[in-house]
C-alpha cells in the first residue's frame, strides 16, 4: 500500500465530557461518528469530523448528539456494532450495557460481575456475543441474542484485572491483558488459550488485522509486537529515552490504562500516553521500523491520553484526553 | 369568583355551629340528612384512651391483651432489659452513658421540675449599669501582674506527688486524727504515714493606722504573742501582703469578739452562734466544754512521742517558740533552724542579727578619693539603627563556610573532613530525599586529598572488582549461542550489544572494561552487569532453566534446535506454567518459547455456535452431532486436516502403527476416515488425542469382522458351510 503521511492535523475538540475520557470508538464502516465514555458516567455520541471542517481552524463542540447517559460510575469502555445499530458500554458499576443507537436506551443489562468493567468487546457472528474484562480476573461471553442474565461462559485464567480485550474474528480469537502481566489468547476454534508472559500489567491488546501478531502495551513503558505463532517479539516501540521526531516528549506508560491501536492498515501503532512536564502527547510509530514517526502534543495542561482510536474510512483519529476533551486529527 | 369549599370543610364549620359546647371528647356529628357520617361516632368498645402523645397507655388488664405493662412500664417485650448493659465483646472500653437525673424521673417528677424553676434574669441583666461582672473592672490591674490558676511552683509540686492541702516536706509518720474523738481514744497505737502539715503561710500587716511601729495597743491585752493568727477563711493576699505575720503551728483559737462585749448581750439578740452561750455571763473562765478535749494536757501526761517523723532528724516535732523565748535563750543560743538542725558553723540565725551591730566601720565601703574620676565614660554617641545588622543577618550574608571562618579566628583545622566535602551534589540531594533533612551542610564534590587519590591503575582494579564474575565456561556458551541469534534484549539494539561485549569480557576474549551507557554512573553500569550476569545464568544453553524449556525433537536436526524458528516445528511443548522463569525471562525481554505456554481451555458449545466454528475436539461432543458427519457444514473451511482425526474415538494403537498395519494388510491407506497422510508427517496436532468416553460403542466388539479363514481355524466347523 502506498505509505502516507500519518495525519497530525487537530481538525476537531469535543469539550463535552466533565470528566476524563476513557473509551473512544468510531462507528464501524466509515467513521463519522465518534462514541466516547468518560468519567462524568455518560457516553456521547458526536460528530467525528464536523460538517464545516475545511476551513484551517480548529473546530470545537460542546453539545453532543445524543448522551447515553445510564451508568452509575464511569464509563470505562465501549465497543460499536458492525451494523453501528448497538453499542455496548461498560463501566465502574459493574454492568454491562447494550444500548440501541437510535432510541438512546438500553436493550439489554448484565450484571454478573463482581468488580468494575474494564474492557468490553463484540464477537461471534453477528455480534451475537458481547465479552467483558472486569476487575474480579474475569472474562464473561454474554449472548446478545438470548434473554438469558447468565454469561454464555465465563473464563476465569486470568489472576488480576483483565484490563483489556480485542477480538479478531478473523482467528476466532479473543485475546485479553491482564494487570497479572500476562497476554492470553483465547482460540475458540481449537480450544487453546495461549499466554504470553509480559512480566509488566498489560493496558491493552490489538490483533493484527491479519491476525497474526499482537499488540501489547504494558506499564513497563513499552508497545511489543508478538508474534502469535510464537510468541516471539516482533517489534517494540515505545522506551526511547530521548529520541524521536520531537525530543520534549517521550512515551511514557507506568500507571495509568493507556491503550494502543493500529492505524494505517496496521502499518503504524498509534497509542496514548502519560503526560511529562509539558503534558501529554499521542505517539505513532512506524510498525516495520520502530522508530517514532509523530509525537502529537495534545496540550499542556493534559496529564495523559489515555485512548485513541483510529478511523481506517476516513483516515483520522481521536484521542481522548484526561481533561475531558476528545481531539480529532485528520 | 367562587371558590368552591371542600366538603370537609362545610362539614367541619356545620359541626361547629351544630355543637358549640362540646369541649370535651369528639362531637358527634349533626344530626343532618345531608350530612354523611363521616365515622366520627365510635360505640364504647370501640374507643380507645390515648394519651397527649397519641400513644396507648392501656392495655393488658384492660383490654385483655398479653403485652401488659410492656408499653407503659418495662423496657422490652421480654421483661426488663438493664439499659446500662452494654456488651464488652461489641463496645469494649466504652464509656457508659451518662445519665441525667431526668432519665430516672417520670412524668409527676419532671412536671415538678419544670414548676420548681424560676425566670428570672441574669444577675448581669439586672441592674442597669451594673459593672460587678464586667471583668476588666473587677480585676483591673491586679489581673496584670498576678498570675491566675496554677503557678508553676504548684504545678511542679504537683507533679511531685504533692496536693493542695498538704504540706511540703517529708511524710511524717503519725497517729490518724479521723476526728476528734477517734484521737482522743487513739490508744491502737498504729501510726502512719502522713503528708505534713501545712504550714501557714508567713504574712505582713500593711500599717494602715497611724500608731507607732511595734505598738500593738490592746492586742498586747490579749496575749503577749504579737503574732496574729489570721482569721479563718480570709485569704491572705499574696501580692500586697495583708498583714505580717507568722503563724504558730498551735495557734490559740482567737477569743470570741462577743465574749468581750458580753454586756448586754441577751438571748433575744442572738447572733446566730450555736456556739456562744448567751447565758454565760459569768466569770469569764476558760474551761473546756468537751470532755477530755485538752490534747496538750493529754500530750503531757503521756511523754512518748507519738509523732514520729519518718525523716529521724525531725525526731523532735517544730515546736513554736515566741520570740522572747528565743531572745532568753540568748544571741548565740542554740536555736534551731526550721528543719530542727542547728545552724552550720559559724553561722547564726537571722533571729540573732539584731544583737550584733552592723554598724561596724569594718563593712563600710571603701572612701573614694577625692578628685579620682572614672575612666569609664558612657558614650554619648548613639548607634545608627539604620546600620544595625543583626547576628543572624551577618551570618547569612557572609560567604564564608565553617573551614574558611576557621582559618579567619586562626583556628586550628578539625581533624578530617565531613563526608560531606568529598560528596558530590547529587549523592547529598539523594541523602536530602532519603532522610528529609535539608539542612545538610553543601556538597563540595572535592577530589580526595593529595596522597590519597587512587592511582589511576587502582582505580581501573576497582572497576574491575565492580565486573561481576561470570563462569568462563558458561560466557562461553552463552556466546557461542548468542552467534545463533538467540539473545535476549531484542528490543534494545545497544543493550544487546553491551551484553555481548559483557560476555566478550567474561569469556576472556576481550580485556577492555564492558562498556558503559553514556552518562550513566558507575553504579547504573554496575546494576546492567549484574543483570546481564543474571540473563547469562538462566540461558546458559542446555544446562540452565532454559534447558526444561526444550525438548529436543526426534524429527528436527539438533542443529537447528538452539533456533527460535524451531519452536514452529509442531514440538508438542509441556504446558508451562507461567512461573518464575517466564517472568524472568520476559523482563530479560527474551519473549518466545520460554515466555508462551499453551493451555486448552473449553469454549461452550453456546459459544461455539455463536461464533459459527465447529466446537473443538475437547469439547464434549453433542449426542446427535456425530464425529466427521458434518463435512459439508458452515465450519468445515476453519478445520484443518487434523481434527478430524482428534475427534474419532479412542485409538488403542497409535494411529501411525495402525496405518502401517493396514498399509500392511489391505496394501493402501484408507483415507476415509479424513486422515489425511500428510498430516501424519507433522505432528502439528500432537496435543494427545483427547479421550472422548461413547459408552455405546465398544472397539473391541466393533471391530473389523476377522476374515472367515480366521473363525474356520478357530472353530473348525463344517456346519456352517452348510
Amino acid at each position: 500500500m502506498p505509505r502516507t503521511i500519518f495525519p497530525t492535523r487537530h481538525i476537531h475538540t469535543l469539550k463535552t465530557h466533565n470528566g476524563p475520557v476513557n473509551a473512544v470508538t468510531f462507528s464501524s464502516s466509515g467513521g463519522t461518528y465518534v462514541l466516547t465514555g468518560s468519567s462524568d458516567r455518560a457516553v456521547h455520541l458526536s460528530r467525528a469530523v464536523p460538517s464545516n471542517s475545511n476551513n484551517a481552524t480548529v473546530v470545537e463542540t460542546t453539545t453532543p448528539i445524543q448522551k447515553y447517559e445510564a451508568h452509575g460510575y464511569s464509563v470505562l469502555d465501549i465497543a460499536v456494532a458492525t451494523d453501528n445499530a448497538r453499542f455496548a458500554s461498560v463501566g465502574g458499576d459493574r454492568q454491562v450495557f447494550l444500548w440501541d443507537v437510535e432510541q438512546g436506551i438500553t436493550t439489554k443489562r448484565w450484571s454478573g460481575h463482581n468488580s468494575r468493567i474494564e474492557a468490553v468487546q463484540f464477537a461471534g457472528d453477528g455480534d451475537s456475543v458481547v465479552v467483558t474484562g472486569s476487575a474480579d480476573t474475569t472474562i464473561n461471553l454474554w449472548d446478545a441474542r438470548s434473554t438469558s442474565y447468565k454469561p454464555i461462559q465465563t473464563l476465569t485464567e486470568a489472576t488480576d484485572t483483565v484490563s483489556t480485550l480485542h477480538v479478531h474474528m478473523g482467528s476466532y480469537s479473543i485475546a485479553s491483558g491482564s494487570y497479572d502481566g500476562r497476554a492470553r489468547v483465547y482460540d475458540v476454534r481449537t480450544g487453546k488459550m495461549t499466554v504470553d508472559v509480559l512480566a509488566h500489567p498489560v493496558t491493552s491488546v490489538r490483533c493484527s488485522g491479519d491476525g497474526n501478531a499482537l499488540l501489547a502495551s504494558t506499564l513497563d513503558g513499552y508497545i511489543r509486537l508478538l508474534d502469535r505463532m510464537d510468541g516471539k517479539v516482533l517489534n517494540a516501540f515505545g522506551g526511547e529515552k530521548s529520541g524521536g521526531v520531537e525530543k520534549r516528549h517521550s512515551y511514557r506508560n507506568a500507571e495509568l490504562r493507556v491503550r494502543s491501536v493500529f492505524a494505517m492498515g496496521d502499518a503504524v501503532v498509534l497509542s496514548g500516553s502519560e503526560g511529562g512536564v509539558d503534558g501529554a502527547a499521542a505517539f505513532a510509530w512506524d510498525v516495520v521500523k520502530g522508530e517514532v514517526i509523530a509525537a502529537v502534543p495534545v496540550g499542556e495542561k493534559v496529564k495523559a491520553v489515555s485512548c485513541v482510536a483510529w478511523n481506517e474510512g476516513g483516515g483520522d483519529w481521536a484521542a481522548g484526553c484526561s481533561d475531558g476533551a476528545v481531539r480529532v486529527y485528520g | 369568583m367562587a371558590l368552591k369549599r371542600t366538603r370537609a370543610a362545610l362539614e367541619a364549620e356545620l359541626q361547629a355551629e351544630q355543637s358549640p359546647y362540646a369541649f370535651y371528647g369528639t362531637p358527634l356529628p349533626p344530626l343532618d340528612e345531608g350530612v354523611r357520617d363521616d365515622g366520627s361516632f365510635v360505640p364504647i368498645w370501640k374507643q380507645e384512651l390515648r394519651d397527649e402523645n397519641g400513644s396507648k397507655r392501656l392495655h393488658g388488664a384492660f383490654t385483655g391483651g398479653f403485652s401488659a405493662g410492656y408499653f407503659n412500664s418495662v423496657g422490652s417485650k421480654e421483661g426488663w432489659t438493664p439499659a446500662t448493659f452494654v456488651s464488652s465483646r461489641q463496645n469494649r472500653a466504652q464509656k457508659a452513658e451518662q445519665k441525667r437525673p431526668e432519665d430516672f424521673m417520670d412524668a409527676d417528677d419532671l412536671r415538678e421540675q419544670e414548676e420548681s424553676r424560676q425566670l428570672q434574669t441574669a444577675d448581669e441583666f439586672s441592674g442597669f449599669g451594673s459593672t460587678e461582672l464586667d471583668a476588666t473592672r473587677r480585676a483591673g490591674l491586679l489581673d496584670i501582674l498576678k498570675t491566675g490558676g496554677e503557678t508553676m511552683g504548684v504545678k511542679l509540686l504537683k507533679k511531685m506527688g504533692w496536693r493542695e492541702g498538704q504540706g511540703i516536706g517529708p511524710k511524717v509518720r503519725r497517729k490518724a486524727n479521723l476526728d476528734e474523738s477517734s484521737a482522743l481514744g487513739g490508744d491502737a497505737g498504729e501510726t502512719y504515714l502522713f503528708a505534713p502539715e501545712n504550714p501557714p503561710m508567713v504574712a505582713f500587716i500593711r500599717k494602715t493606722d497611724h500608731k507607732g511601729l511595734g505598738f500593738e495597743g490592746e492586742s498586747r491585752l490579749e496575749s503577749h504573742n504579737a503574732l496574729q493568727p489570721i482569721p479563718h477563711g480570709e485569704e491572705p493576699d499574696s501580692f500586697f501582703g495583708g498583714r505580717l505575720a507568722i503563724q504558730g503551728k498551735a495557734q490559740p483559737p482567737k477569743p470570741k469578739d462577743s465574749r468581750r462585749g458580753g454586756l448586754g448581750v441577751g438571748p433575744l439578740n442572738d447572733t446566730g452562734s450555736d456556739d456562744e452561750d448567751p447565758y454565760s455571763l459569768g466569770p469569764q473562765i476558760s474551761y473546756n466544754k468537751t470532755i477530755g478535749g485538752d490534747k496538750k494536757k493529754k500530750k503531757k501526761v503521756k511523754p512518748e512521742p507519738t509523732i514520729a517523723s519518718s525523716n529521724p532528724l525531725l525526731n523532735s516535732k517544730p515546736v513554736f517558740i515566741s520570740k522572747k523565748a528565743a531572745a532568753s535563750r540568748g544571741i548565740g543560743g542554740f536555736r534551731k533552724c526550721r528543719d530542727g538542725r542547728l545552724p552550720l558553723d559559724g553561722f547564726i540565725l537571722a533571729d540573732g542579727i539584731t544583737g550584733l551591730s552592723i554598724a561596724d566601720k569594718k563593712y563600710d565601703p571603701p572612701v573614694i578619693p577625692e578628685g579620682w574620676k572614672s575612666a569609664k565614660e558612657i558614650s554619648s554617641e548613639k548607634r545608627d539603627q539604620s546600620n544595625y545588622v543583626s547576628t543572624a543577618d551577618a551570618a547569612k550574608a557572609s560567604s564564608l563556610n565553617p573551614t574558611s571562618r576557621a582559618a579567619l579566628l586562626g583556628e586550628a583545622q578539625l581533624p578530617g573532613k565531613s563526608i560531606f566535602d568529598y560528596m558530590t551534589p547529587e549523592a547529598r540531594d539523594k541523602i536530602v530525599k532519603l532522610t528529609g533533612n535539608v539542612n545538610l551542610p553543601p556538597a563540595l564534590g572535592e577530589k580526595a586529598p593529595k596522597g590519597y587519590e587512587i592511582p589511576e591503575s587502582q582505580r581501573r582494579k576497582d572497576l574491575w572488582d565492580l565486573v561481576p564474575k561470570l563462569d568462563k565456561q558458561i560466557a562461553a556458551q552463552t556466546l557461542a549461542r548468542a552467534v545463533s541469534g538467540w539473545m535476549p534484549y531484542q528490543e534494545d539494539e545497544k543493550k544487546r550489544a553491551r551484553y555481548q561485549i559483557f560476555l566478550e569480557v567474561s569469556a576472556g576474549s576481550r580485556s577492555t572494561l564492558p562498556e558503559r551507557v553514556e552518562g550513566s554512573s558507575t553504579d547504573e553500569w554496575v546494576i546492567e552487569m549484574q543483570e546481564f550476569c543474571r540473563a547469562a545464568e538462566v540461558f546458559k544453553p542446555m544446562s540452565g532453566v532454559m534447558a526444561s524449556r526444550f525438548t529436543s525433537s526426534s524429527t528436527a536436526p539438533k542443529v537447528i534446535s538452539d533456533a527460535p524458528d524451531s519452536a514452529e516445528s509442531g514440538l508438542s511443548r509441556p504446558a508451562e506454567k507461567p512461573d518464575d522463569p517466564a517472568v524472568a525471562a520476559a523482563k530479560i525481554g527474551m519473549f518466545g518459547p520460554m515466555t508462551r505456554s499453551t493451555i486448552s481451555f473449553y469454549p461452550s458449545r453456546l459459544l461455539c455456535k455463536r461464533f459459527n466454528v465447529k466446537p473443538p475436539a475437547n469439547v464434549q461432543l453433542d449426542p446427535n452431532e456425530r464425529p466427521g458427519a458434518s463435512d459439508s457444514g458452515p465450519g468445515t473451511r476453519f478445520q484443518s486436516a487434523g481434527f478430524h482425526a482428534d475427534t474419532g474415538p479412542k485409538q488403542l494403537v497409535s494411529q501411525d502403527i495402525m496405518n502401517q498395519l493396514l498399509i500392511d494388510s489391505l496394501g493402501y491407506l484408507p483415507t476415509a476416515d479424513g486422515l489425511d497422510p500428510s498430516a501424519s508427517g507433522q505432528p502439528a496436532s500432537a496435543a494427545p488425542p483427547p479421550v472422548v468416553v461413547e459408552p455405546e460403542r465398544n472397539d473391541a466388539l466393533e471391530a473389523e469382522r476377522p476374515g472367515d479363514a480366521v473363525f474356520k481355524a478357530i472353530f473348525g466347523s463344517d456346519d456352517e458351510d452348510d
